[in-house]
């Protein structure tokens, strides 16, 4: 038995705790810094989103051949900053410690990232890390950062957003400079808070989600690297009006989540401004492993001439097989598929899809380092000869990701020297205001931002169309750069 | 030979008080130099050691597995992050009713623990885990109108004296962890010291004893059931007042093997092996993970980053081998060489004693 005396004690102390806990309400969520929630945000699954949209192809691009040398590979990309009068500049007035902000930056620069090193997700993405190390190599050997020793410090947060903060956390109390080519939407934005409060550059986010270009007043700190999802749907949408002409029929297939939604919803806006009618939506699930039979056949059934897909990873190739099949048996019925540029490397377009993929529509703003056809362009060579000289052996394509990814953070550093101090708020800076040309994008293609007027840095996309006897990409139509701004 | 200590003598006392003294200095020492980072992974470690101190209170002690425990943890931190961002709550005041919602939900996912046993009732709370992000998804995509939940971030009050930046945070989440752990122990602890625990003892060793002694199976099961759901809870609403943003994979099923993981490695129907097993898991973890790529010893195939998760399974297969019984027993076998604890005599021996005790 509980002597009387311990048993009120105990009562009085737990209406205490009850009091407590219901007077916390007075202070409402002024205890809480609650992120503010942004309109559109990033797709929470899937490796391929990321790696399917930095796997880039193409396959007559001769044109670019021989434009530069290797060994100004490098100068090719002229930094630009805009007129010191209209530039857009950063307040380091909120932030954590505004004079680390502003601290001169000497010596050794670290960049800081979280990615996927281990677990499933990184057999996809190891190589973002082996090309984006390539090119600071490449850029310390060449000196393109005068009196800057530029080092990567990549941590594993196995492409799980729970982890990222303490990677993050880490490297911040590691003293490294900046943060770059972090992978995963969900992952990018569980750090985004404290990136955005410590005043340190979140650059190049490896994602398409709109969210990094689209509150350049809240988040000013915090910069995509690839093009949004929703400008992708749209230029599907012109492509199709293109080929098909006014009143063509589409039918939609999408994943079931932020990224599928995203797109979804820009291209209903596209086909309308285009004059598309869409007949059919299905959908699927992002942990669906089984073919999507039901979905393709109910597709099949409106007949729509032209069909999009928003597949994730091996959904990819699952969903052309299904398309195949559904052909088959509905005679007559042949669509122009389009997918999203997530399910555009070579591993889910031809090697698991059988065949199936051959004239599938999908989009790139890079070169495609495997196509024979760029052998002879001199900035793949530069590329091509670092990776050998390294010894690697990941996928030619997203190792060129990591290139370019690096190529981009290295142009804004130096931006930012030449500007006068190397600093944090001069690295963000340099990034929103600056204008170059990487090396292995395609001709038209160029890294432009501008303050708030421009939160994106690639906003144009080559449409293509896969060829499984040739192995390669063909170019439909010209580049689109309609959303460049 | 090893020393003999009376139960409860001075020397006893002696013991658990220096015992007491050694945690509380080891984290005031790690509150005064550790990093943000670090404190940021002790909370994090936190959370699982809640969440296994829970599970140990129903498998180690109750004898009934659970597979539903990441359910539980998700459905509290969805409970704080929505009720604080939509409703502008209290976030103490979500921690309660989310202690209360996962109390519900656990007794009523204890109801079928009645009659099913072992592997029958692991697969019905394997379900719960498994349904767990689906319904998360459905609230994110039909409520929310997202795909994320904001996190509390939770700032220190300011009373603590504390400010709302990266550092302060820390300490305060620190501490804020540390004593939900506490009162999550001290539950566990005084459940399991009462008669209440004795008769919990009772069903997992022999339920049909138990019964004709008089331990009312059903209450006892689900009642069980939901205070172990509760208290996963508290680690649930800990996550979120650490997280930025929420995502319904935050709990998979994933979570719970970690749960039980740690649960097993420090030492299960110990008292201080569930959390010196979450601990040891974390930091091994995070340690391999940190140095798996340094490895270069390491030949071939496995010289590579992505050999974390191989090298994390073949340590603690390798531990297991090496301490059947957890941390904590393997530490208390040694320990027992040196010195042995003696029973305090019983105050009434009856003669009846003999033959019921259990």
């Amino acid at each position: 038995m509980i002597p009387h005396g311990r048993r009120l004690t105990a009562l009085v102390t737990i209406g205490a705790m009850l009091l407590v806990g219901c007077r916390s309400d007075d202070k409402g969520s002024s205890d809480t810094a609650a992120p503010t929630t942004t309109a559109v945000s990033a797709d929470t699954t899937a490796p391929a989103d990321t790696a399917g949209d930095t796997t880039p192809d193409t396959a007559a691009d001769t044109t670019v051949a021989g434009d530069t040398t290797p060994d100004t590979a490098a100068d090719t990309t002229t930094a630009d900053t805009e007129a010191a009068a209209e530039a857009w500049t950063v307040d380091t007035g909120n932030c954590a410690d505004p004079d680390a902000a502003e601290a001169a930056i000497e010596g050794n620069l670290v960049i800081g990232s979280a990615q996927p090193l281990s677990g499933t997700p990184a057999v996809a993405f190891a190589p973002v890390k082996e090309g984006f190390e390539l090119y600071l190599k490449y850029a310390n050997d060449n000196g393109l950062v005068p009196g800057i020793t530029l080092s990567a410090d990549i941590r594993d947060d196995q492409y799980d957003p729970t982890q990222t903060p303490g990677v993050v956390d880490s490297l911040i109390d590691e003293n490294v400079s900046i943060f770059s080519a972090i992978i995963g939407s969900p992952n990018n934005l569980a750090v985004r808070d404290t990136l955005n409060e410590e005043c340190i550059p979140q650059l190049n986010n490896l994602t398409g989600a709109p969210d990094w270009g689209n509150d350049v007043a809240t988040y000013p700190w915090t910069t995509g690297a690839l093009v949004p999802y929703n400008i992708e749907s749209k230029i599907y949408a012109k492509s199709i009006h293109d080929q098909l002409g006014d009143g063509a029929t589409v039918g939609i297939f999408s994943v079931n989540n932020e990224f599928g939604k995203v797109f979804t919803e820009a291209f209903k806006e596209a086909a309308a401004d285009e004059g598309l009618e869409i007949v059919e939506e299905q959908s699927i699930e992002p942990a669906e492993t089984t073919p999507p039979t039901n979905q393709v056949n109910a597709i099949a059934a409106k007949a729509p001439q032209a069909v999009v897909a928003v597949p994730l990873g091996a959904q990819c190739p699952t969903f052309t097989k299904e398309i195949v099949n559904a052909k088959a048996v509905n005679s007559g019925w042949n669509p122009l598929v389009f997918q999203t540029n997530t399910c555009s490397s070579r591993l889910l377009i031809s090697l698991l899809a059988g065949g199936s993929g051959d004239g599938v529509f999908t989009s790139s703003n890079l070169l495609d380092p495997s196509d024979p056809k760029n052998a002879d362009n001199a900035n793949l060579k530069v590329f091509m000869d670092a990776y050998t000289a390294a010894g690697l052996a990941g996928d030619l394509a997203t190792t060129a990701t990591g290139w370019t990814v690096a190529e981009s953070t290295v142009n804004i550093i130096k931006a930012a020297q030449d500007s006068g101090t190397l600093s944090r708020k001069s690295i963000i800076e340099a990034a929103r205001n600056l204008t170059f040309t990487p090396s292995l994008t395609r001709e038209g293609v160029a890294y432009k931002m501008d303050g708030e007027a421009d939160g994106y840095p690639f906003q144009s996309l080559q449409v293509l169309q896969w060829n499984e006897a040739s192995g390669t990409y063909t170019e439909i139509g010209d580049l689109n750069t309609t959303y460049e701004n | 030979m090893p020393v003999a200590i009376k139960e409860n003598s001075a020397q006893h006392w002696g013991l658990r008080v220096l015992g007491v003294a050694a945690i509380v200095f080891v984290a005031y020492y790690l509150y005064l130099t550790a990093k943000p980072s670090t404190l940021g992974s002790i909370t994090d470690a936190t959370i699982i050691a809640i969440a296994a101190v829970a599970l140990n209170l129903l498998l180690g002690f109750n004898g009934q597995i659970s597979i539903g425990h990441s359910a539980f943890a998700g459905l509290a931190s969805f409970t704080a992050g929505y009720t604080v961002s939509a409703w502008d709550w209290g976030p103490y005041k979500a921690l309660l009713v989310g202690i209360v919602l996962c109390f519900l939900l656990g007794v009523l996912v204890g109801l079928p623990a009645l009659r099913l046993k072992g592997p029958y009732l692991a697969l019905v709370t394997l379900a719960v885990a498994f349904v767990w992000p689906t319904i998360a998804a459905q609230f994110l995509d039909k409520t929310v109108e997202d795909t994320k939940l904001p996190g509390l971030r939770l700032s220190p009050p300011s009373w603590t004296g504390l400010k709302g930046n990266r550092e302060d945070r820390a300490i305060y989440l620190y501490w804020l962890g540390l004593v939900l752990l506490l009162i999550a122990y001290v539950a566990v602890r005084n459940l399991r010291k009462s008669r209440v625990g004795r008769s919990l003892v009772a069903v997992r060793d022999n339920e049909t004893a138990a019964a004709v002694m008089g331990v009312n199976l059903r209450v006892t099961k689900t009642i069980t059931f939901g205070i172990s759901a509760g208290i996963a809870g508290m680690a649930g609403w800990l996550f979120s007042a650490k997280a930025s943003t929420m995502f319904e994979t935050d709990f998979l099923i994933l979570e719970s093997i970690i749960f039980l993981l740690a649960l097993f490695l420090g030492g299960a129907a110990t008292l201080t092996g569930p959390i010196v097993g979450a601990f040891f898991y974390f930091f091994l973890d995070k340690y391999v993970k940190d140095h798996a790529e340094d490895w270069t010893f390491l030949p071939g195939p496995l010289k590579s980053p992505a050999v974390a998760p191989f090298l994390l399974a073949v340590l603690v297969i390798a531990f297991v081998f090496v301490a059947p019984f957890g941390l904590v027993g393997y530490v208390k076998a040694q320990a027992r060489r040196l010195v042995v604890v003696t029973p305090r005599p019983l105050r009434q021996v009856a003669a009846a004693d003999t033959t019921t005790t259990t």
